[in-house]
């Protein structure tokens, strides 16, 4: 490699490094798995560091990847589920929950994420992970307000047994 | 039992205190997604060099044709065999990568499917196979995770195909960049051959 491309791969190291641990959490939130989440940071980066000067350029570079960790998590999803838009909100797309309510279980929030639909998950990490406000996370992920409000409300509605015993840890 | 409005902001908390151990190897991410971007973008200038080569010649070539009289360059515009990029970045020719160069770890799967082409990263154990806007990952992956991945949503539902066991490892197909269809992913399927055994490179 060259000059200009020795301090381009020490510029964008350094940003895996500074950012790396946001993104792979996301990945992880998403994915549900340690394998995939790896694969799907891996991936994300690849692709920053192809648009490098454009990543650089952008107002916040971090939530640059983040979209592309976004589209690379739902376009890989959506082959796999073709019926699935972001429009659509029927119940049929939020598959049984594999959590039980029984605390006892200890399901864990991770597993309990993956039973959600991918899109919910998506918005789960926007809003609850990312702290991004309705409006931030329709743009984001192209769908309505009130779409992200209902699948978000259905997440949480999946997620109540594990919160519940964590609340109840961190706030008695 | 918390009602919707305290759970709302009681999420982003359970999320932290779940991820709180959660420490990915930076370093490993960084020098695999370098590597990985390198290779993203050595291949994307290929094609688009590929193709700007193409469309090189084929403009000296009519240009020549004009220079050399004006019947040529009719013939030039009317012929089926001009070259297009199209034509000429999926052509047989195009830029086949080697499963490996000599003393190299080996990928245990090759893809032998018409139109296709290949790179493999046996190192990173891996081939990443374009047929147009095509794009399917050949992942290898060892045997002793092959009980993990069968019938796993988000393992075995994540990828496109996932083989049986091939000695000491199986191998998925993931990605399927730019739709690919069933008869694509079937085609795709029928061409792989198998070693009988894989050499895992050394981590």
């Amino acid at each position: 490699m060259g000059v200009k491309a020795d301090r381009q791969a020490e510029e964008f190291t350094a940003f895996v490094r500074a950012t790396g641990a946001q993104l792979h959490h996301a990945a992880l939130l998403l994915t549900g798995d340690h394998h995939l989440a790896e694969d799907l940071a891996q991936a994300t980066y690849a692709k920053v560091f192809v648009r490098w000067r454009q990543v650089q350029a952008a107002q916040s570079p971090v939530a640059y990847a983040r979209t592309i960790l976004l589209n690379t998590f739902l376009s890989h999803r959506r082959l796999r589920r073709n019926g699935e838009r972001p429009s659509d909100l029927t119940d049929t797309d939020v598959g049984p929950p594999e959590a039980g309510p029984d605390p006892a279980l200890k399901v864990d929030l991770l597993v309990a994420l993956t039973g959600l639909a991918p899109l919910d998950r998506a918005v789960v990490v926007l809003r609850y992970w990312e702290d991004r406000s309705v409006a931030d996370t329709a743009a984001e992920l192209g769908i309505s307000e009130s779409a992200v409000r209902t699948r978000a409300r259905r997440a949480l509605q999946r997620l109540r047994p594990l919160i519940d015993p964590i609340s109840e840890r961190t706030h008695p | 039992m918390t009602d919707h409005d305290s759970l709302d902001t009681l999420v982003g908390p359970a999320l932290r205190e779940r991820l709180n151990d959660e420490r990915p190897d930076l370093e490993h991410l960084a020098a695999t997604s370098l590597s990985a971007g390198l290779r993203l973008r050595r291949r994307r200038l290929a094609v688009s060099g590929a193709a700007a080569g193409v469309a090189a010649v084929a403009a000296v070539s009519v240009g020549a044709g004009l220079l050399s009289g004006g019947g040529t360059a009719a013939r030039d515009d009317s012929g089926a065999q001009r070259p297009t990029a199209t034509a000429t970045v999926t052509a047989p020719g195009a830029a086949t990568t080697a499963p490996a160069a000599e003393g190299d770890p080996a990928f245990p799967v090759v893809v032998d499917v018409p139109g296709w082409t290949c790179e493999y990263f046996a190192i990173d154990e891996k081939a990443w196979c374009t047929r147009g806007e095509l794009g399917v990952s050949v992942v290898a992956r060892p045997r002793s995770e092959y009980e993990a991945w069968k019938g796993n949503p988000d393992k075995e539902g994540s990828a496109l195909w996932m083989s049986a066991p091939h000695g000491n490892y199986f191998a998925t197909l993931q990605g399927g960049e730019g739709g690919l269809s069933p008869a694509d992913l079937d085609a795709f399927v029928d061409g792989l051959v198998f070693a009988p055994r894989w050499d895992r490179p050394a981590r």
